[in-house]
């Protein structure tokens, strides 16, 4: 990856781009970033969110086929049914989203004063987004208090910058 | 209609779910396609005829799966 980031932001673009991989999806977009940050079940992401990246799969894979459904294909023989982990990786752009996105991660971290680029910005950015955003609309599914996941990650709750 | 009817009638309205759907159809035709190359190069076809099948030039299908195939 160009830019500022850390170790913390290659891990979650790395993550997301394998996300997109096993999807067959052509773009590494802001939905598998949201899937990136769950990666370390252990990590900031999967502890803000309380949601573990199994979860987040299933919810998205919900989504595909609620969506199919309602274009009249029958899910169930529309959707790969297996993961395509077995793919040779290849490289991947990020969406105009997922750039934007990393770009409000550098802009939150600046907001902030912070001089690195780590997943608490990376998650900042993420509940940042707005549908029709793609991982604005997977958090909606899932019922994230946003507002409160955001809180639980800002260290002053005043809007002094 | 009742609540479940009018709720597909409204989202299949919005655009989100619309190209939710195309994503997910593309990525079907994506594995069809690689699979078929994949068939069709074991089967001593060449790039050219590949291509004709798929609608799109030699160089294009060449460009597309060179990396898989």
């Amino acid at each position: 990856m160009r830019g500022p980031g850390s170790g913390e932001v290659r891990q979650i673009v790395r993550a997301a781009t394998a996300e997109a991989q096993r999807r067959g999806d052509r773009h590494v977009g802001t939905e598998h970033m949201l899937l990136g940050v769950l990666s370390d079940p252990v990590g900031l992401g999967s502890r803000t969110l309380g949601i573990d990246l199994e979860l987040m799969r299933a919810a998205l894979l919900r989504l595909d086929r609620d969506a199919l459904a309602s274009v009249g294909v029958d899910p169930d023989l529309a959707l790969p049914t297996r993961s395509r982990t077995g793919h040779r990786p290849r490289r991947m752009g990020l969406s105009s989203g997922a750039k934007q996105l990393l770009h409000s991660a550098v802009v939150d971290a600046r907001a902030l004063g912070d001089r690195e680029i780590t997943t608490r910005h990376v998650l900042l950015a993420l509940l940042g987004t707005q549908p029709p955003d793609h991982a604005a609309v997977l958090l909606q599914a899932l019922v994230v208090d946003v507002a409160a996941a955001r809180a639980a990650l800002l260290p002053i709750p005043t809007d002094e910058h | 209609m009742n609540v479940t009817q009018l709720e597909t009638a409204a989202k299949s309205d919005d655009p989100e779910v619309g190209f939710r759907a195309v994503a997910a159809l593309r990525r079907l035709a994506d594995e069809l396609e690689e699979r078929n190359v994949g068939r069709a190069r074991r089967q001593g076809w060449s790039w050219e005829q590949i291509g004709d099948a798929l609608g799109i030039s030699r160089q294009a299908a060449h460009k597309k799966h060179r990396r898989t195939w």
